[in-house]
């Protein structure tokens, strides 16, 4: 079942690791965000958000801390690391170079 | 974050599970309350929008177990769950559990036993320091084997070598001396007769109390012993005040404590079993440097840094030379041989004989896991269904895989832990044997562990594999037990039909080869009667007896004899050197013809009257010696009939003069009777000729004195009388040993009698697991094909028609496997025959007889089945489902 969204795996970390980038969120709040930069087009796929936070936190790219939010409720806090600023620099690049191949592919065929 | 690091973490999360679980629900709970209070911002009433939010999160059970996968512990549930569940199995199916249980708890259990004598006797380091720079000395003659190195030469090696940082001497492995003390009953005890550089040049003379030998202490002669701790700890209770105290020994000496070894020397592989603690003592007063003509100790020595055993061997031949040169009567053909120190106790023989039954026991072992193989394909046939609906719903076929490994390797770890106890049991019995502690150490404990274990996969891997292939469809569907059973597993299993008789044939053949090799040594022509025969041996101590030939022991033996002779019960007594295992070699000559080359020997014994009688030994031709044969009157011998026959053919040997040791020509024996051949010397295997030579031992007195006694009843009732007799005579000393001849071979063969108890027991043990193993697989396809056989019967098969077809079958399985085990076993032999001198060849009997016994249990395993299938009402047969 996990099969649907591998292909998007590493795009989903680039693009949770860009929104973290700006500030520290909970899960709801990435999927907010999400929604609210790509003008609602993108609507991600939840299930595979909170796999990719752990996932993520393993590697040590984010770590993540519990705090109490405005509505006076627990959630979990996730915030990037040096070592996932790193990662997502490299990410940017291996996504700009991906799409310029692709791009230049359409191109000439 | 680092691989460290990452697997701290993960731990922590393994063990901080629940909570981990919990903040995991929380969170996601979060989100989804989060989602719901936007829908019903939107509008949507609160009930649906709770469902909305569920909704488009998505499977909530599926994400979380992917969250549970990603934080590193569904690995861990999963391997929880497979354990409950194969234990729910394993119970539910109780026959299955018994039978497997029982098969491995002795396949792995014999692995360990063997594992721990191995491990015990072969694999552990010896405790001297730097063995691989010790060296051994011995007196080497251009035929036959090294000899003892005599006290005069060794201590000519001693003071001229230039390569050896010491050289020392030690002797009495395994002899024991009697303690007496006044007060006390008598302690025998184990002893070890050293020269004061012996300890330290081992490497093993650390002291608790006191100090050690010191080359003073020889010059002077002393009489100085030192204890084991243990002994020290046994027999005087670890008193601090036994410094300076005597040991009085029950040949009459007298030695002073000096010392007590440290407790991290009390290694029992040391010496060869000294387990009750040993007692060391100076080797000073024997050591004469002018005796040069034969040796009882043995002489050991350390390489100096740099120099090869070879460079020590050139320069001992040039010392050996220079010796014969200063010393022709005694040193003449006379090298010194230099060889690595032999750091195991056990001889070639017998470890070659651990390692095999080790081998064989991992056979067993084999044989154990095919079975249980066998036994997990019927249920796995049996269970098509159940696992068919796992893979619909969902179960990859690694996670079915991992699950029935995890089973198999579950059963085997029980099966293990079983073997393991098994294993304690034998362990004891085989410690007292060898007088060797065998404790259930942490490396056997793991040994047995890694066997469990990797039996588990071995036939946990087979159902596994055809698990994984069998496709969801073909087993749900209804009648799924087949008709005719899947033609891949159906071949799987005829092939580990073959396998299993391959190898019980080999296990087979592999034992026969080596009870038959054990037996035939074992029940070597001896040429004298061992029954009812009491032997001793007697120490008398020199300052009394003197040497060779000295009247005093002659006088001890004239009154002896005697009173021997006189004890209730007794039908031959005789004294004599040695006893007529430990004869000497010699070499000798006949008169009137030419010299005889050094290569020619006779065992030389010096018997008393009724020696020969008391032996059973047969006179030929002749007499025996009588009581005037003494010193004074002229030199007779008796000698054995092969020299009788090589010498003199066709003619009488009596009246013909032979000479032993006599290059002078002075002292012809003449012969005045011939005895048959006799077995001379403890070593199983020689194959030296069977020349003897006896010389009256009146002529020839001394006060090493052997004892034999033929009793008409049981040997052992005599012991007592001899023990006061001996008593009477010179009260201040006690038999060295006192034993039944039968009992002192069965000493000498117990490793080969062990040994033999052991692959007679694996064998059947092997032939067990292979006959039930192959019964079981062939009953149960024929039970599988009840259908088959309803229809054929159904259609007009005759009950002979089936049967032969299921015999056929069997048969033909039979003939292969039997085929490539005459294979195996053919190769096994072959190589075994490098190993262990003097076995009989290949075995045709053996190997022809073994594999007759397989073919006829296939054949009865195929029948009874068959037989059992054609019962079967057809109409029943094709409705069973």
């Amino acid at each position: 079942m996990a099969q649907k969204t591998d292909l998007l795996q590493g795009t989903l970390d680039m693009l949770v690791l860009r929104v973290l980038a700006r500030g520290e969120l909970h899960g709801w709040g990435i999927t907010q965000r999400l929604e609210q930069l790509s003008k609602r087009a993108l609507q991600v796929d939840e299930g595979s958000l909170y796999p990719a936070l752990y996932r993520m936190e393993a590697k040590g790219w984010i770590e993540a801390e519990w705090r109490i939010t405005d509505n006076n409720r627990r959630a979990k806090f996730y915030a990037l690391t040096r070592a996932g600023r790193k990662q997502l620099e490299s990410e940017k690049e291996g996504w700009a170079r991906m799409t310029g191949i692709i791009a230049q592919v359409m191109r000439s065929a | 974050m680092t691989p460290i690091g990452s697997l701290i973490r993960r731990i922590r999360l393994l063990l901080r599970r629940g909570r981990a679980e919990q903040e995991m629900a929380e969170e996601m709970r979060f989100h989804l309350d989060m989602r719901a209070a936007e829908q019903a911002a939107d509008g949507v009433p609160a009930e649906e929008a709770h469902y909305a939010a569920r909704r488009r999160f998505g499977n909530l059970g599926v994400v979380q177990e992917e969250s549970r996968e990603e934080l590193g512990f569904l690995w861990w549930e999963q391997f929880l769950q497979d354990v409950r569940y194969a234990a729910h199995t394993l119970r539910r199916n109780v026959g299955f559990t018994v039978v497997a249980l029982l098969t491995l708890a002795l396949g792995i259990g014999v692995n360990t036993t063997a594992f721990t004598v191995l491990n015990r006797l072969l694999l552990r380091p010896v405790p001297f320091r730097d063995p691989g720079r010790l060296v051994r000395i011995d007196a080497a003659y251009a035929d036959g084997p090294p000899r003892a190195l005599p006290s005069g030469d060794f201590l000519d090696v001693r003071a001229q070598n230039t390569v050896f940082e010491r050289v020392a001497s030690y002797y009495g492995v395994n002899w024991m001396t009697t303690l007496v003390e006044p007060g006390r009953p008598a302690t025998r005890c184990d002893s070890l007769d050293v020269t004061a550089d012996f300890l330290p040049m081992m490497g093993i003379d650390t002291l608790a109390l006191g100090r050690g030998f010191t080359p003073a202490d020889e010059a002077r002669r002393d009489r100085l012993a030192l204890l084991s701790h243990a002994f020290w700890v046994r027999h005087y209770g670890a008193d601090p005040h036994v410094l300076g105290r005597p040991l009085k020994t029950d040949g009459g000496l007298e030695y002073t404590i000096v010392g007590v070894m440290a407790p991290s020397l009390d290694d029992p592989t040391l010496f060869r079993g000294a387990i009750d603690g040993i007692a060391f003592y100076l080797l000073a007063s024997d050591m004469d440097p002018d005796f040069r003509e034969w040796g009882w100790t043995t002489v050991v020595a350390r390489l100096k840094p740099g120099v090869s055993i070879e460079a020590a061997q050139a320069e001992l031949t040039v010392l050996a030379r220079r010796l014969e040169h200063d010393h022709p009567k005694t040193n003449t053909g006379r090298g010194l041989k230099v060889t690595p120190y032999p750091t195991n106790p056990l001889d070639e023989t017998t470890q070659r004989l651990i390692w095999l039954v080790m081998g064989l026991s991992g056979v067993v072992l084999l044989l154990a896991c095919v079975n249980l193989a066998n036994l997990q394909l019927v249920r796995t046939t049996g269970r098509g269904n159940e696992l068919g609906i796992r893979l619909a719903l969902g179960c990859t076929r690694g996670r079915l895989i991992r699950m029935l490994l995890t089973e198999s390797v579950i059963i085997s770890m029980a099966g293990g832990a079983l073997g393991l106890l098994m294993a304690l049991w034998s362990g004891g019995f085989l410690a007292a044997y060898w007088k060797v502690d065998m404790p259930l150490n942490p490396r056997v404990i793991g040994f047995t562990f890694a066997v469990s274990a990797a039996a588990g996969a071995v036939f946990g891997s087979v159902p596994a594999y055809f698990a994984g292939r069998s496709g969801v469809g073909s087993s749900l569907k209804p009648g799924a037990r087949g008709a005719t059973p899947d033609q891949s597993r159906h071949r799987f299993r005829q092939a580990l039909i073959v396998v299993e008789l391959a190898m019980a044939m080999i296990l087979l053949s592999g034992a026969g080869y080596f009870v038959r090799g054990i037996e035939r040594i074992t029940h070597r022509y001896l040429g004298w009667r061992p029954d009812n025969v009491l032997i001793g041996y007697i120490a008398l101590d020199h300052g009394h007896y003197g040497e060779i030939r000295d009247p005093r022991s002659l006088a001890f033996g004239d009154r002896l004899l005697p009173r021997l002779a006189a004890l209730p019960g007794v039908d031959a007594a005789a004294l004599s050197n040695d006893d007529v295992f430990d004869a000497n070699p010699v070499n000798f000559e006949i008169e009137g013809k030419p010299l005889l080359g050094n290569d020619i020997q006779a065992a030389f014994e010096t018997p008393s009257p009724g020696y020969f009688r008391a032996f059973g030994i047969e006179l030929l031709q002749g007499r025996d010696f009588r009581d005037t044969d003494r010193p004074g009157t002229p030199r007779v011998a008796i000698i054995s009939q092969d020299l009788a026959q090589k010498f003199w053919p066709g003619e009488s040997a009596l009246g013909k003069r032979i000479g032993i040791d006599d290059p002078a020509h002075q002292n012809w024996a003449e012969v005045v009777g011939v005895v048959n051949n006799i077995l001379h010397d403890r070593e199983w295997d020689s194959r030296r000729s069977r020349y003897a030579i006896y010389y009256p031992w009146a002529q020839n007195s001394f006060r090493y004195i052997s004892i034999t006694l033929h009793s008409r009843g049981s040997a052992e009732g005599l012991m007592k009388g001899v023990r006061e007799t001996v008593g009477r005579i010179e009260p201040n000393i006690a038999l060295s040993y006192l034993d039944t001849a039968n009992n002192m071979m069965a000493l000498d063969l117990r490793d080969y009698t062990l040994a033999r108890r052991t692959l007679v027991q694996m064998a059947g043990l092997g032939l067990l697991l292979a006959a039930v193993g192959i019964y079981g697989v062939i009953a149960n396809l024929a039970t599988e094909r009840t259908r088959e056989v309803g229809i054929r019967m159904a259609l007009g098969a005759q009950e002979r028609d089936v049967v032969w077809l299921f015999l056929g079958n069997g048969v033909r399985l039979a003939l292969v496997g039997t085929a490539l085990g005459l294979l195996g076993a053919y190769g096994l032999t072959k190589g075994l025959e490098h190993l262990v001198s003097d076995f009989p060849g290949r075995d045709p009997l053996i190997m022809g007889g073994v594999a007759l016994l397989l073919v006829g249990v296939t054949i009865l395993a195929c029948w009874l089945p068959a037989r059992a299938a054609t019962k079967v009402d057809p109409i029943q047969a094709l409705r069973a489902d």
